[in-house]
């Protein structure tokens, strides 16, 4: 690139030559050390001709008639000096601000400063080094206002977010994720490398969201990519290693000695075994913990080039990711690559972003409570039977027979996933000449991703011989299956923007857009199980072919998961007098194939307005030398997560006696319409002390209208109880605070703190046809009042002490009863964490800096059906929780555990636990080479990390950790149980390298 | 201003210049049909509501993870002839020891997928009335046939589990019956009809059926007895009658099917339950339930992990009747479990299997008990044929010791056909578990269940009544 850059400064100097000019000499440093700044642009104010420093920080520029000179570059305050003697010094100041002063609201870019709506930003340099694959886990706790679950340390494992709150209760509450200016599919993130990503910007309220009307009813998270600077080429080297292990579950079983004492003592000896039996047992003790997890390894590798010149800029990288998961076997290895352009010509400009992602995954089923997966019966295995038998084959075992060996489930057996994805956008950008100040935008993107899994079960394996006794004969024989699932979105935006300023001293300003855009989705899948995998294969080579006597018989499916279409006209307006009152609308009409055709259109608006107080002449508040109100309102709608054809009734395939059949399985609703949230939100932002204190409190309050429903139908009415109404609302009412504070800020040492926190305040205000209570999943109900996803049980009130049987409250809160009784069910906590914060302390010492990040979250409940499974009377013959030692045995024994003969009664609070935690979510100390080591050894910069990911974690809940997700409950929007086979957090510690040159 | 008029005017216009066409926002569905078009859509809806039949709720049991398999292994699961063994995960358990809450999701999959069926057929009775005439007339009738059947079927089994007692006059409450499906209207809100009323309904829609049979023919290509032709509408009949204590329509619907399906040997006995047979099977097979390469109906209660084993009184019964009841496809005795117990078990629906919903068998034992009650003497001769088709020892009782004979056999002959709970909850209602308790080397813990417990009728299950509080619920819940 250099040589390029040469030449092109040589064309330069060419055309530039037929005018009288002179050579202007000088150079640029920085203004904290003096050190020499390589690759600054320097101009002549006013004329074409431009230069980049050397190394050494020199240049040499061309000049006709210019009496000053600009010099630029990102990151640093741009400066205009004057020539005067033809040798200039410019000492460039570093901009502190940088990014943050803008707002990247995806389809444009406005200044924070005049900024109305509640926007966050996410200052991704700092985050992006934590070990973890997906883009999305790193945005726990960086704001207020988004509630991040991390769910599992599963490798690749997306994270649930949730912004200010549910606002659905059976469409999407997930955020719409836009990366330059074009939709990705939020489940993704481990396929794209977060390491090209250069901003990332929440947007919360109305007025910042309405834009993207019917798509942002779970708020927005806009990303954009890095972008190539013209100046000299840089290379960037980022790497890390680092390992990760299993933190300590809470969930304790017992061990050999205990579970036998308690077989015996408590459980009444269910075998029946003599001493001589029990005594040959009390000899083995396997640590089940030891041979299903391990230490993983993780590494990470990044390659960036970037630079350009005046026309053109580019940005390129490649990325390697490998993380071993702590449960044996499981992993994910990915490779990325990106190449970003820009080229301006004269009026037009015209760019390109394109990404690609390869990644290979071995995972695990999480969130079940299947006897297959791994995670489940590593929990129920029995300490006295071994992993391995002395020969090294997988033991199996005698107690519990449904048990399958995790070890050689993991080993021999499971699945493995590949993905692909693709994302990119073109855009081209006019300005028009016959206007000024008019600019048509085009920019289409799109958004592929195709998902292929693959699973075995081997001949012989305990898995095989499980599914021949517990389905048909010839599964002993093996199987095998494959599904492809590829997934293709399109957007096309087209805008047209003017931007005039008007008045005498152009104190009016007014931006105008209207836009038009298309998204269509598309997805086809496919995916069949064979069987009889007898050949020496493993893969569809092992496969025998089917006939009607050895029936292997193949089994395919396939679908449509994506087909829809949403059409928009919107426009936007900003109006700002005197860079001190702002004002914004946006309107936004929108179509989509999702509902009913009657109801196919809709129109969403907002309007906000800001007012720099500070800024005034009667304002005189020295101390509070920044000082902004805001307020907005207005509405978004959500079509998303409802399936393609909601409003119609549908007749799915099935098969009888060889025969197709068609059996109604959703009742359609023609008058389906849109779910819509309205949003009025009133923020203040401040700054104290010479900005050493930057802050924010911003209030919101929003009602979600026609909430997607649905309603539990009576038994009579058929149709798979699949049926979706709009009915219901549901508010959400918040306050978020953040705060900067420089505490200390010598120049030597620093020390900064950043906060945030966020309430959300859920509460159903109604529901169908007047009820005041509607069921809800199987342990929750919504009522009137309420918050959303509030469990519905009996109240557990402790074991009776003489008879051991476990007591309840009655419906009135007070009555103790010893019989469980339906109608006692009561209405309790929620599962949606109502308190969320992060707290970072940075501080900085010659280069050395030493980060300390927490997050917290509390005010959830989590039923913990993990804990039921080995707690419930009826498995003392399997891996038993440590709690039944405290059984009740006998009359006056006072205890929490009853008797281990009664029935274990699953819908009461006895399993329901605090979700409370606060965690070291990271740790990091790092140190950068002073400027005159780096100019010594010729790079630009070198920095060095050691970092803790997950160190610690305080909670109480019984489990491997307190953020539990749904990973695959039916549905997304309860969190509510931690159905098993729950993926430990990991803790991990690496170490790094970022190196520029 | 003027200006910026005619920038607005520009740009307004500019951006429709890209508009994309609003057609793009018509999609269809690629994999679901949103009305039934044409008559074969109806007769593909017709083996949609026979496929209703399948689901674990029903007849099938699909894994070990406890749907109810109502009206398969269920009420044997329930009955005193099998005990809850050690393995067992517990899934049926609360079931098999009576426990039950209103709020069990058990009993809550029974009560629903009877109604799903019904809605099926209720949705092709609907659509069928343009068929009934022209080319298609008599495939309609028999359509239409087996629709009603199908509707009558699945009240029936409903009221068996929901309604408190069976007598033909009781005005006690049965079930909602159900005979038109609004999918505009889901939240219509039916109430319970009594148990008489029910009763009416159900032999209503079942000589409505037998009358389009009439007219239209009987059930073609049905060799594997998948489907309802008239015979099984007669078995309905006869069920429904047996329950109903109406013993001379009992004798007359089981001789109108046994006269065109008869009772055979030994080897028709064993065929029944081979999967080898299924495409074929012995005239003993009146409807069976198509396993379609997924159904087990009998999984727990057999394979070398049976949740569920025989008890010992009945092992007993069993080993000195011999015959057919002891080959190793329909009873194992001795199994050892991974424990080192040994115990028999049931062998008739091991792995993938078809359901028998009715079979010459039960007819037989209904006519011989009918005839018993009703003082005709040819109830022993009845019991005497299938004691000689099953290869077990003839005898001469009368009197109290022939019903008593008759039910014994009953017990032996249907054992795991889902019939033990029901036969208790019609006689004596009382159930005493001799191997009980751990020690018992068994799960089952609850020991005596005797007449007063709320347990013999399930309780409606207590989300239906939150969503139709129409719905009364049964005595204490």
């Amino acid at each position: 690139m250099k040589q390029i850059t040469l030449i092109f400064l040589v064309l330069l100097g060419n055309t530039l030559i037929v005018f009288s000019q002179s050579t202007v000499r000088g150079k640029v440093t920085d203004s904290r050390d003096g050190m020499p700044l390589q690759g600054i642009t320097v101009k002549a104010k006013g004329e074409k001709g431009a230069a980049f420093t050397a190394k050494d920080g020199t240049f040499e520029l061309e000049v006709i008639k210019a009496k000053s000179i600009d010099a630029s570059s990102v990151g640093f305050i741009s400066q205009t000096v004057p020539i005067g003697d033809g040798n200039v010094v410019i000492k460039l100041e570093v901009d502190n601000q940088g990014l943050s002063e803008v707002v990247v609201t995806g389809y444009s870019t406005k200044s924070r400063r005049g900024n109305a709506g509640s926007v966050s930003t996410v200052s991704i340099d700092d985050i992006r080094t934590q070990p973890i694959a997906s883009f999305d886990q790193l945005l726990q706790g960086q704001a207020p206002g988004i509630n991040v679950k991390t769910g599992s340390g599963q490798p690749g494992r997306s994270a649930d977010i949730v912004i200010r709150g549910k606002g659905s209760v059976n469409g999407s509450n997930s955020p719409l994720f836009i990366v330059d200016g074009v939709e990705v599919r939020g489940g993704d993130f481990s396929t794209m490398n977060q390491g090209d990503f250069e901003s990332v910007t929440i947007l919360k309220d109305a007025a910042s969201t309405a834009i993207y009307g019917s798509r942002a009813g779970g708020g927005v998270i806009v990303v954009t990519t890095k972008k190539g600077k013209a100046g000299v080429t840089k290379y960037s080297y980022d790497m890390q290693i680092g390992q990760s292990r299993l933190p300590e579950n809470k969930l304790k079983v017992m061990n050999t000695q205990e579970k036998l004492d308690f077989e015996m003592n408590i459980a009444g000896n269910p075998w029946g075994w003599s001493p001589a039996e029990v005594a040959e047992r009390r000899a083995i003790n396997e640590n089940w913990n030891d041979v299903v997890f391990r230490k993983g390894n993780m590494q990470s590798h990044q390659l960036s080039a970037s630079g350009g010149n005046d026309k053109t800029t580019f940005y390129t990288s490649l990325g390697f990711f490998n993380e071993e998961g702590v449960l044996i076997e499981t992993g994910l290895k990915r490779y990325t690559g990106r190449l970003n352009l820009t080229h301006t010509e004269k009026r037009v400009k015209i760019g390109v972003n394109l990404s690609g992602g390869w990644s290979t995954f071995r995972g695990t089923g999480e969130g079940n409570q299947s006897v297959g997966a791994p995670l489940n019966t590593v929990l129920w295995a029995l300490p006295y039977e071994k992993a391995f038998n002395d020969d090294g084959s997988y033991g199996t075992s005698l107690q519990f027979p449904f048990w399958i060996n995790p070890v050689e489930e993991l080993k021999e057996n499971g699945d493995k996933n590949w993905q692909l994805k693709g994302t990119g956008n073109v855009y081209l950008e006019y300005n028009l000449p016959f206007v000024k100040n008019l600019k048509y935008k085009i920019n289409a993107g799109g958004d592929y991703s195709q998902f292929e899994n693959f699973g075995i079960t081997n001949v012989g394996t305990q898995g095989a011989e499980q599914s021949g006794d517990l389905t048909a004969e010839f599964l002993r024989e093996g199987s095998l299956s494959r599904s492809l699932d590829r997934r293709f979105r399109y957007t096309i935006t087209n805008s047209l923007t003017h931007t005039a300023f008007l008045g005498k001293s152009e104190n009016h300003s007014l931006t105008s857009s209207l836009y038009t855009e298309f998204v269509k989705n598309q997805g086809r899948s496919f995916n069949y199980t064979g069987y009889g995998l007898l050949l020496p294969f493993r893969n569809e080579a092992g496969l025998v072919s089917g006939t009607a006597d050895n029936g292997y018989i193949p089994v395919v499916g396939g679908g449509f998961p994506e087909n829809s279409t949403l059409l928009s006209y919107f426009g936007n307006v900003d109006y700002a007098f005197k860079k001190r009152y702002f004002l914004s609308m946006t309107g936004r009409s929108d179509g989509s194939s999702r509902l009913s055709p009657k109801n196919k259109w809709t129109q969403y608006g907002s309007v906000g307005a800001a007012w720099i107080i500070s800024d005034e002449n009667f304002y005189n508040l020295t101390a509070v030398n920044f000082l902004k109100l805001k307020a907005s309102y207005g509405s978004v709608g959500n079509q998303t997560g409802i399936g393609e054809f909601p409003y119609l009734q549908q007749y799915g395939r099935g098969t009888f006696a060889g025969q197709g059949t068609l059996q109604v399985n959703r009742l359609g609703n023609p008058d389906l319409t849109w779910e819509k949230r309205s949003t009025t939100n009133i923020g203040l932002e401040f700054e104290l002390l010479k900005s050493r204190i930057r802050g924010s409190v911003e209030v919101y309050n929003s009602l979600t209208k026609g909430l997607f429903f649905s309603p539990r139908l009576p038994a009579t009415a058929g149709g798979n109880n699949n049926f979706l109404s709009n009915a219901g609302n549901m508010e959400n009412r918040g306050i978020e605070l953040s705060l900067n504070v420089k505490i200390i800020n010598a120049p030597s040492f620093k020390w900064t703190i950043d906060a945030n926190y966020a309430y959300n305040k859920n509460k159903i205000k109604s529901l169908p046809d007047n009820q005041t209570l509607q069921l809800y999943k199987s342990f929750q109900a919504l009522q009137v009042g309420k918050p959303f996803n509030s469990f519905y049980l009996v109240q557990f009130a402790g074991v009776n002490p003489q008879l051991g049987n476990s007591q309840y409250f009655k419906a009135d809160g007070k009555t103790i009863t010893d019989e469980y009784d339906a109608n006692d069910l009561v209405v309790l906590g929620t599962s949606d964490a109502p308190h969320n914060g992060g707290l970072t302390n940075t501080f900085n010492f010659k280069g050395f800096e030493l980060s300390t990040f927490f997050v917290f979250s509390t005010g959830n409940y989590v039923y913990n059906n993990a804990r039921y499974n080995v707690e419930f009377y009826q498995y003392t013959t399997s891996g038993f929780s440590r709690n039944a030692l405290n059984a009740w045995t006998t009359p006056g024994q006072i205890t929490d555990f009853p008797d281990i003969n009664e029935a274990t009664q699953g819908s009461t609070t006895r399993f329901l636990e605090k979700g409370d935690f606060w965690r070291l979510r990271n740790i990091m100390l790092s140190y950068s080479l002073p400027r005159n080591v780096l100019a010594k050894l010729k790079i630009q910069n070198m920095r060095l990390f050691i970092q803790g990911q997950n160190l610690y974690t305080n909670f109480k809940f019984q489990g491997w950790d307190p953020e539990v997700s749904s990973v695959s409950d039916a549905d997304v929007n309860s969190s509510a149980s931690v159905s098993g086979a729950q993926y430990p957090a990991l803790k991990s510690v690496n170490m790094g390298l970022n190196l520029t040159f | 201003m003027k200006k910026l008029l005619k920038i607005y005017t520009i740009l307004f216009f500019g951006t429709l210049l890209f508009s994309a066409c609003s057609k793009e926002l018509n999609t269809t569905p690629d994999t679901a049909l949103t009305e039934l078009k044409t008559f074969s859509d109806v007769k593909a809806a017709l083996l949609g509501a026979y496929d209703g039949f399948q689901s674990g709720s029903y007849y099938n049991n699909p894994s070990n993870s406890g749907t109810p398999s109502g009206w398969s292994a269920l009420p044997d699961l329930m009955g005193n002839d099998f005990v809850e063994t050690l393995e067992s995960l517990g899934n049926w358990n609360v079931m098999s020891e009576m426990i039950y809450a209103a709020d069990n999701s058990t009993v809550e999959g029974i009560f629903v997928q009877p109604y799903e069926i019904i809605s099926r057929a209720n949705n092709l009775l609907q659509s069928i009335g343009k068929y009934e005439s022209g080319d298609t007339e008599t495939e309609a009738k028999i359509v239409k046939a087996q629709a009603l059947a199908i509707r009558a079927h699945a009240h029936f089994d409903c009221m068996r589990y929901f309604a408190s007692e069976y007598n033909r006059t009781s005005t006690a409450a049965g079930i909602p019956y159900v005979t038109t499906f609004l999918p505009s209207a889901p939240f219509d809100l039916p109430a319970r009809k009594t148990v008489k009323e029910n009763y009416d309904l159900i032999f209503a829609d079942l000589d409505a059926a037998l009358v389009n049979f009439r007219n239209g023919g009987n059930t073609k290509n049905n060799n594997s007895r998948n489907l309802i032709d008239s015979t099984v509408v007669h078995a309905i009949k006869a069920r429904v009658s047996y329950y109903a204590s109406q013993w001379n329509d009992v004798i007359t619907e089981t001789t109108l099917a046994l006269g065109t399906r008869p009772l055979g040997g030994q080897a028709a006995y064993i065929d029944a339950f081979a999967t080898a047979t299924e495409s074929a099977p012995s005239s003993e097979v009146y409807w069976a339930i198509p396993s379609e390469g997924t159904m087990a109906p009998g999984r727990a209660t057999n394979g070398s992990n049976a949740s569920y084993r025989v008890t010992a009184a009945l092992t007993a019964v069993i080993q000195s009747q011999g015959g057919a009841y002891i080959v190793s496809g329909i009873t194992r005795f001795n199994q050892v479990s991974s424990g080192g117990v040994a115990r028999t078990l049931n062998w008739k629906y091991p792995g993938v299997r078809s359901f028998k919903v009715f079979r010459a068998g039960e007819m037989i034992l209904m006519r011989a008990e009918a005839k018993q009650r009703t003082g005709d003497i040819t109830a022993l001769v009845d019991l005497n044929q299938l004691r000689t088709n099953r290869g077990v020892a003839t005898g001469t009782e009368t009197g109290t010791a022939l019903l008593s004979a008759i039910l014994l056999q009953r017990r032996v002959e249907l054992l795991g056909e889902g019939h033990r709970w029901f036969d208790l909850k019609r006689s004596t209602k009382s159930i005493v578990r001799l191997e009980c308790g751990t020690g018992g080397n068994s799960r089952a813990s609850n020991c005596t269940i005797d007449p007063s417990s709320r347990s013999w009728t399930f309780p409606i299950p207590f989300n239906d009544i939150k969503v139709n509080p129409n719905l009364s619920q049964n005595q204490g819940y």
